[in-house]
């Protein structure tokens, strides 16, 4: 008996089904770098694994292999599938928490901000330091515009092949919650704190991390038709632009590194990905809008984005 | 637990978990109409597709997934009470269009006209109310939500189904051309029984339509006689549009693929031959009453074997 015979004839998962499953979910949860315990995967936390995916989805994924699949092969198919959404999910879960211990980090160590004492209304909220604000209870979009309006966000040098980037430097997690703080006029819980920079930053909870390719960030040529004062000034700001995008590209997985030279050319991604028209129109969207949020608007955005192009195109 | 390597916990969690209700996946009948909803499937796309209409050849349908749990501003997530999946579906009334009949599989259940109203007249602004236990989907706000990368999957698996392959119909004033017309006067059979490795009886029912073209035999025509395998391809005899609605009705889906896996064809070729079959049938029939082109399907699959063709090498 196959697995697909088995949830054809008892229309549950049963040991077939569930062999299964553990052998993909042990084959997908190798792409999610971010997942991996420091250990790696033993058998016990692939067996854990596997029951928090079966709590979470077995139903949603049995009613949808009892109305699609029509073999063993597309079964398996339609299963990993499943499995390889609800790891993104996980990423994008593990993702959250780390945003939120950061941003707990910054509020209790800088003098900017203070949490609302046990004795007034909303107690253990965050409240800019001395301002005494009540207790919040505006638009959320308010606050996002807010948190959009802080220039220059800066994303921190980052190289582990493991571990997912930080959302911004301490610096710049501080500026976004004070101007945040600001345009709530009052106090905040911190998980209120954690949706607005989600909405904010939402690249951060991109579950693919791959890591700084080794030969990245190579200097410019930086031509010769500028004077001696000013080539110093343009080598410096140039080699800056290219350390920062180095750290992009080392941000960016092996596809999108493939597809940044062509992110105005849907077609150009078809035919490269081999993938149909609407993807290949997402995965230029999503690219572009990953792009924007780690480039950021400060001055030199420009020079990094071209920056970013050339090393993609060069296979760096 | 038969599997010694898997704990026992995890079964009795799915004894715990319970599943979609008896006659869900497995609705009776296979005649179309609206509120049903459908498998869709050709090759290694499928997808469930809701019928809000249906119009000639095609449905007009808007897709509905149960996992992952995704949505979009257009979409009506229908809850546990208005389907028999067990969980909420997403119907993705943003993404409605025309799907081929031929590619509907298998009738999954049926659901409320309600639902099928709010989904029909969804685009380009859904209506405020929705129908009880629905609730409107959520805005996808960044590219960077897996929602958007499920949405974009979608809509790429319905244009493939879109291209699934379909049978030459007959339009009113296109005059038929067989191959024989294609190439003219001239030494053709020699020169086709030679590079199609088929004998010479095969080769006349090919010129005069009879015999399908597929389009490994039209790519060979082409480089045979110089001609472009478009034009070759399209020098086929096209069927009567009965015909043709009759072998691409999903009722005909099983027996196709069964056909096939015998013949170790592909689906779209089993089905081709027997229409021409069935049509070359037909046409050695009298009587002037409109043909019921059911039953000549059933009769030509029931048709004795062939007899073994003389082979031309004794």
């Amino acid at each position: 008996m196959s697995a697909y015979d088995e949830i054809r004839e008892h229309r549950r998962f049963g040991p077939l089904c569930l062999a299964l499953t553990l052998r993909l979910l042990s084959e997908e949860v190798r792409r999610f770098p971010a997942l991996t315990p420091e250990q790696g995967w033993q058998p016990a936390e692939l067996e854990d694994l596997l029951g928090e995916f079966l709590v979470d989805r077995i139903k949603p994924v049995t009613a949808n292999l009892l109305a699609l699949a029509t073999d063993e092969d597309s079964l398996g198919k339609l299963l990993r599938t499943s499995i390889r959404r609800w790891l993104v999910d996980r990423a994008r879960t593990t993702a959250v928490g780390a945003l939120r211990r950061a941003l707990e980090k910054v509020l209790s160590t800088t003098s900017d901000f203070e949490q609302v004492p046990a004795t007034e209304p909303g107690a253990g909220r965050w409240r800019l330091a001395g301002s005494g604000g009540a207790p919040w209870g505006g638009k959320f979009e308010h606050l996002v515009e807010a948190a959009r309006g802080v220039p220059n966000v800066k994303i921190p040098k980052w190289s582990s092949e493991t571990r997912r980037a930080p959302v911004a430097d301490s610096a710049s997690i501080a500026a976004v919650a004070k101007a945040v703080l600001a345009a709530a006029g009052g106090s905040l819980e911190l998980g209120q704190l954690v949706v607005v920079f989600l909405a904010r930053f939402p690249v951060v909870l991109d579950p693919v991390v791959i890591s700084l390719d080794e030969d990245a960030g190579t200097p410019v040529d930086l031509g010769d038709e500028l004077t001696p004062e000013e080539q110093v000034v343009a080598a410096e700001q140039e080699l800056e632009a290219a350390v920062v995008a180095a750290e992009i590209v080392g941000m960016l997985a092996p596809r999108e590194r493939k597809i940044v030279p062509y992110l105005d050319n849907p077609r150009a991604i078809q035919a490269l990905l081999g993938i149909g028209r609407s993807q290949a129109y997402q995965r230029a969207k999503r690219l572009k809008e990953k792009l924007a949020q780690l480039i950021g608007d400060s001055g030199d955005a420009s020079a990094v984005a071209r920056e970013v192009i050339w090393l993609c195109k060069n296979g760096r | 637990m038969s599997d010694p390597g898997l704990p026992q916990r995890f079964l009795d969690l799915l004894q715990q978990a319970g599943g979609p209700a008896n006659s869900f996946g497995g609705h009776a009948g296979n005649e179309i109409e609206t509120g049903q909803l459908w498998r869709a499937r050709w090759d290694g796309d499928r997808v469930l597709v809701l019928i809000l209409s249906v119009e000639g050849r095609d449905v007009i349908g808007a897709p509905v997934t149960l996992d992952p749990p995704a949505e979009d501003d257009l979409c009506l997530v229908v809850d546990e009470s208005r389907n028999g999946s067990g969980v909420p579906a997403t119907l993705w009334a943003g993404l409605t269009g025309p799907v081929p009949i031929r590619v509907l599989d298998q009738p999954v259940e049926r659901w409320g006209q309600d639902i099928v109203h709010w989904a029909a007249t969804a685009v380009p602004v859904p209506a405020e109310e929705v129908p009880p236990g629905t609730r409107r989907g959520r805005a996808i706000d960044s590219a960077l939500e897996p929602a958007a990368d499920v949405r974009a999957e979608l809509d790429d698996t319905l244009d493939r189904l879109r291209l699934a392959p379909a049978l030459p119909v007959v339009k009113p004033g296109d005059a038929p051309i067989t191959l024989a017309a294609l190439l003219g006067k001239g030494p053709k059979i020699d020169l086709l029984r030679t590079a199609l490795g088929l004998p010479q009886h095969e080769v006349m029912k090919l010129l005069s339509g009879t015999r399908p073209l597929t389009s490994d035999l039209a790519a060979v025509v082409a480089a045979e006689t110089g001609l472009s395998t478009e034009d070759v391809t399209q020098a086929v005899l096209a069927l009567p549009p009965e015909l043709v609605s009759e072998v691409e009705h999903p009722r005909w889906r099983t027996t196709w693929t069964e056909v096939a896996g015998r013949d170790g064809v592909d689906e779209a070729t089993a089905r081709l031959t027997a229409s021409y079959g069935t049509f070359a049938l037909a046409g050695r029939q009298t009587g002037t009453a409109a043909p019921d082109w059911r039953g000549r399907v059933r009769q030509f699959l029931n048709r004795p074997a062939d007899p073994e063709p003389p082979r031309e090498d004794y």
